[in-house]
């Protein structure tokens, strides 16, 4: 697997679990996402806005579909995730550190879809802070 | 047969004094440094990680002790992304922790994220000539 398909200038990124708290990693990626990336979608239910941007309730709302969905939430939800994604046709998920499950890994390896775990990723070649 | 045998002995003799000036544990490289430690050892594998990085602090007491049981084999080194971020840039390093498998000084596997011991040992053996 390459890890660098996951971070092309390009790719529709979603981030599953964003936060409104700044010491919650929900808020550091999607912040260093937005930073870096021209396309990026909040994703969680329980908030309608984060730092001024949209945020949406779940991939299936989103207005675009996504080449990368990144999962910041707990393992279980992680479960859900990847089956919405294999819905979607959305084809690589990285799951944050302690958001990756065994449950969700092999489903990912079952239906195609990429996947990176147990990574921290790291954005424009090291120039901003990894996430 | 004797010169044989005196040329038998030497060789080992060389090959236990060069095992010995390995390092146990993993080393602590700066960029500065880092094309000097590639030549040194025939085998060099170089965890690119952060302290910030969960996963860069599972591996790391795995590479301890990966570095002991390949000891004379495979020298370990660990580079510092916080602070030492050109050979990270020029290796395209995307993802920490990142393990850059190098003999003679080539770039040979790239392994990117958490793997377990038994995993990581089975990758690295096939590194071992």
């Amino acid at each position: 697997m390459n890890v660098r398909s996951f971070l092309r200038k390009e790719n529709v990124m979603a981030v599953v679990g964003v936060t409104t708290k700044p010491e919650k990693w929900g808020y550091r990626v999607y912040r260093t996402l937005r930073e870096s990336f021209p396309r990026v979608y909040a994703v969680n239910p329980k908030y309608k806005k984060i730092v001024g941007d949209k945020c949406y309730a779940s991939l299936k709302s989103l207005p675009e579909k996504p080449d990368v969905v990144i999962t910041v939430v707990p393992p279980e939800v992680t479960e859900d995730v990847v089956k919405s994604c294999r819905e979607l046709g959305i084809r690589m998920v990285w799951m944050q550190p302690g958001s990756e499950s065994k449950k969700a890994i092999e489903f990912c390896g079952r239906n195609g879809i990429e996947c990176m775990h147990s990574a921290c990723f790291v954005v424009d070649g090291l120039k901003k802070r990894f996430v | 047969m004797d010169e044989e045998l005196k040329q038998i002995r030497e060789r080992k003799m060389k090959e236990l004094m060069e095992k010995q000036n390995f390092p146990e544990k993993p080393l602590e490289i700066k960029d500065k440094d880092f094309e000097e430690t590639l030549g040194k050892y025939p085998v060099v594998v170089v965890d690119f990680w952060s302290e910030f990085c969960p996963p860069c602090r599972m591996i790391a007491p795995v590479l301890e002790e990966l570095a002991k049981e390949l000891h004379g084999s495979v020298v370990f080194g660990k580079v510092c992304v916080d602070t030492e971020r050109e050979m990270a840039i020029k290796f395209g390093v995307s993802a920490i922790p990142t393990l850059l498998v190098f003999r003679k000084g080539r770039l040979e596997d790239t392994i990117v994220g958490y793997k377990p011991k038994d995993a990581l040992m089975k990758m690295l053996k096939k590194h071992i000539g």
